[in-house]
């Protein structure tokens, strides 16, 4: 098929494929999904190997949002059932993180709800952050507190956050359907912002939200335009008791083909599969390993993952193995290249050569598909349910695929890790 | 009725003058009121022969279902042939109980207990006593003082004043007698990220004494009819929870679908630690509110010195009352109150637009099934009232405000009626 050595060729070069070629991966049939897979999984591995980066979500601060964004669990006027806390002390922050790390982790991305946060919000992240660096040697902090003012970039760096999460979400058009209290371009502004201060960016989006093919483009090409080091790709968890509480409308193999475009699109940077992953591609999660190079281990913000034993089977069964704290997530062009701060870009060339130093490189996703401004994600994912069978359309809130996180931060109960 | 022969009006009023209050009245009255005879679906029947007057007030705001309706007649003759009344210490029965019930099912998760009180204002007393016992009981009797924002109303006896605006409550004339709370600034309309750390700041400054913080969520009604963004009640909350404060909702205007949601609280998507519903909680039948409270709050409480809440009016849990609330909450979630309360909320967005046009008008909103005309001036209240009337409609402005509340069962003529009313009341008054 042309379309895919096309699309191969240009992702070992770092080549910007055209925005007809990023459709027509989109357009493809069901027949063609493997090859499809096979394409993106070559550009994958010739960047990353088979290597998986984990990532591990801990809810600082869990619902009470004054933003809308409709696809938020922890929304304004949300009445889905999730756990609403406030701030986590630092010492319950690195616990939590602990787990995580102990399960495989590399990196700890500490999310907020809320627009953003206060200076005072800042102070008490940054106590965060350096109780988790204390405790855990290599680790890299990932923060996602929403929009940043002037001056806060800058100090949650010196705080020793290694990078900063903040998704565009959807498309710049259809944007203002899905929030109103706040715009795109407020978006854009915090992602440069973090840029700016030295931290690497993470920036995604989240499909399934009733966007379109060309939306979906829009987003992607604006991401790879605003250049982050890691890309979380988020499935709408549809949660009951939100707007898009019912909008249960992305198959597995629709999954797999925007993963692919978004790898062909964003060839040499990290790709995570964040919210969504369970219910979305269920059974197919393996599937999406050769086009994702990094994934969250354990819960989300507001929903449960499948277990944390089952992800790291699910990556040696597959083939591929979890990330060490040796190894550097990036290629050697860009840890060099001082997106992701680079301080120990060990610059080699070798396109599995270090990235970004273990400490700096990627993003946060956070996890949930998306959530207010600040969480990436309404989010949730699953627990491992039972799939659901291929019926894409489904008019219904989806309480069995979607179970309410009840364990970990912000509870008396382990965290899933 | 003995055969006492009945009043006439004028007599009937000359007494009224000289023996009875009327709210915030002086006494004797300087206005006659008007004389009801009877009233039913939206109507009230005038004494003097006049007519009928199509209701906009539903008797503040407690009549959503309109008056002298069916079923809830029957559901007040029904109990009446059991009993209307026994007393609640000790005894129990099952208006009461399963009145509890529907209130615990349909409010905000984690509220989970009732206590019945025999009006708004001594609901608000209940919650403000739990507020005050829950820190006592857990030995941090400092945790005292309650913290509002201004521009509020909660009643006329001594907590709820309080907390109601320091000047529309006439703070002053009481000062030395009121209990001094913490008030913060009016809320404005829109989120603005700085009234909420305004609001942020002022539970940490005073958190120490803070029992609780106590809002009208996104209606303030008798305080001056504003609303705001729910937004502020997620401040709230999250502040709230922070400092270890408890946040108490008085939903006794908003409550049982009023803004278009079945508690204001639900624009927000969260739950008070408690919540104080009254007005048209029986449907305006009967007197009767009731203040619901978490199992943190009531364990908290049980686990002091003095492990009861030391309450209990007389009248606590009236059958009657509790039968006819009961018959008045299935009837709004029988049918579909929320497109009800959307179609008055389209009905009163067009029929009040022209008045913001009218010379001396200053705001116009509405929200859910409530309509502000907000003046300049202070309105003349005769004057707007006998307007209204000459439109054939009952509305009760005060301050600089003619406003209006509709019984959801008001039908689209007559809401036409009660818009051009309040236009009329706003260019007079």
């Amino acid at each position: 098929m042309d379309l895919l050595s096309t699309l191969v060729d240009k992702g070992l070069r770092r080549e910007l494929p055209t925005r007809d070629e990023a459709l027509a991966v989109l357009a493809t049939s069901d027949d063609e999904l493997l090859d499809v897979v096979a394409a993106a999984g070559r550009v994958r591995r010739h960047w990353f190997g088979r290597r998986v980066k984990l990532n591990y979500l801990v809810n600082l601060k869990s619902g009470l949002c004054p933003e809308d964004c409709s696809y938020c669990s922890q929304r304004l006027g949300s009445t889905a059932g999730i756990l609403k806390y406030s701030w986590l002390k630092p010492d319950e922050a690195s616990q939590a993180a602990a787990a995580g790390l102990a399960g495989g982790a590399k990196r700890v991305c500490l999310v907020a709800s809320g627009r953003g946060p206060t200076d005072r919000d800042v102070e008490r992240v940054s106590a965060t952050i350096k109780a988790i660096k204390d405790q855990n040697e290599g680790v890299e902090v990932c923060a996602c507190l929403g929009l940043l003012s002037d001056g806060q970039a800058e100090r949650l760096r010196a705080a020793g956050a290694d990078a900063y999460n903040h998704n565009l979400n959807t498309s710049e058009a259809t944007y203002g359907d899905i929030t109103t209290t706040h715009t795109y371009a407020d978006r854009v502004d915090t992602v440069t912002k973090a840029h700016a201060a030295g931290l690497s960016a993470c920036s995604g989006l989240i499909a399934g939200m009733g966007e379109s093919d060309e939306d979906l483009v829009d987003v992607v090409f604006a991401l790879r335009e605003l250049d982050p080091d890691s890309v979380p790709v988020n499935f709408l968890i549809p949660f009951e008791g939100t707007p898009l509480g019912k909008e249960w409308n992305l198959t597995p193999q629709r999954c797999l083909r925007i993963l692919a475009m978004v790898r062909f699109v964003c060839p040499d940077v990290e790709v995570r599969i964040a919210g969504g992953r369970e219910v979305h591609l269920r059974t197919m999660q393996p599937l999406a390993l050769h086009l994702a190079n990094s994934i969250f281990l354990g819960d989300y913000l507001t929903s449960e993952g499948q277990a944390g034993k089952a992800d790291l089977e699910m990556i040696a069964d597959a083939g591929f193995e979890v990330e060490g704290t040796d190894r550097v997530t990036l290629p050697g062009h860009r840890a060099a290249a001082g997106g992701c701060g680079s301080h120990d870009g060990t610059g080699h060339e070798s396109p599995e050569g270090a990235g970004c130093g273990s400490g700096e490189s990627s993003g946060c996703g956070s996890g949930e598909s998306s959530g207010c401004v600040s969480h990436a994600g309404g989010g949730v994912c699953g627990s491992a349910a039972p799939a659901a069978a291929a019926e894409p359309q489904v008019n219904e809130a989806r309480t069995d695929l979607v179970a309410v996180r009840r364990r970990g931060a912000g509870t008396d109960l382990a965290p899933n890790a | 009725m003995p055969d006492l022969p009945a009043l006439s009006v004028d007599e009937l009023l000359r007494l009224d003058r000289q023996h009875v209050w009327h709210p915030y009245g002086p006494m004797p009255g300087r206005q006659d009121p008007l004389v009801v005879a009877s009233a039913s679906g939206v109507r009230l029947r005038m004494a003097d022969g006049s007519g009928e007057l199509v209701d906009g007030m539903s008797s503040w705001w407690s009549a959503i279902h309109g008056y002298n309706h069916p079923v809830l007649n029957d559901a007040v003759r029904e109990q009446l042939s059991r009993m209307s009344h026994v007393m609640f210490g000790g005894l129990t029965h099952e208006p009461a109980v399963r009145l509890a019930k529907r209130l615990v099912d349909m409010s905000p998760d984690g509220l989970e207990h009732v206590f019945l009180a025999d009006s708004g204002s001594v609901s608000v007393e209940v919650a403000v006593k739990m507020c005050l016992q829950y820190w006592r009981s857990l030995g941090r009797p400092a945790k005292r003082r309650l913290m509002t924002w201004r521009g509020g109303y909660h009643g006329d006896t001594w907590q709820p004043m309080s907390v109601c605006d320091p000047e529309g409550g006439m703070h002053e004339l009481w000062s030395g007698v009121l209990p001094r709370q913490v008030f913060a600034d009016p809320p404005p309309t829109a989120y603005e990220e700085s009234y909420a750390g305004h609001l942020r700041e002022l539970i940490a400054r005073h958190a120490h004494e803070l029992a609780a913080v106590i809002v009208e969520p996104v209606v303030q009604g008798a305080g001056g009819m504003r609303f705001h963004s729910p937004a502020y009640l997620r401040v709230l909350r999250e502040a709230c929870d922070e400092h270890d404060v408890l946040l108490v909702f008085d939903e006794i205007a908003t409550g049982f679908g009023r803004t278009g949601a079945l508690f204001a609280a639900d624009h927000a998507g969260l739950a008070p630690d408690v919540m104080c519903v009254g007005k048209a909680l029986t449907g305006g039948y009967l007197t009767l509110a009731a203040a619901l409270c978490t199992a943190r709050v009531a364990e908290g409480i049980s686990r002091g010195e003095v492990p009861v809440l030391a309450h209990g009016p007389t009248f606590m849990g009236n059958p009657l009352a509790a039968a006819v609330a009961c018959a008045s909450i299935d009837l709004l979630l029988g049918q579909d109150w929320q497109t009800e309360v959307k179609r008055i909320e389209t009905g009163l967005l067009e029929g009040l637009a022209p008045a913001a046009e009218l010379p001396g008008v200053r705001d116009v909103r509405v929200l859910g099934a409530i309509g502000v005309v907000q003046l300049d001036h202070p309105v003349d209240m005769a004057a707007a009232t006998r307007a209204a009337v000459a439109e054939g409609v009952w509305l009760r402005p005060f301050r600089d405000l003619v406003y209006t509340m509709p019984p959801y069962v008001t039908g689209d003529a007559d809401l036409a009626r009660i818009a051009r009313a309040v236009r009329a009341a706003a260019e007079a008054g």
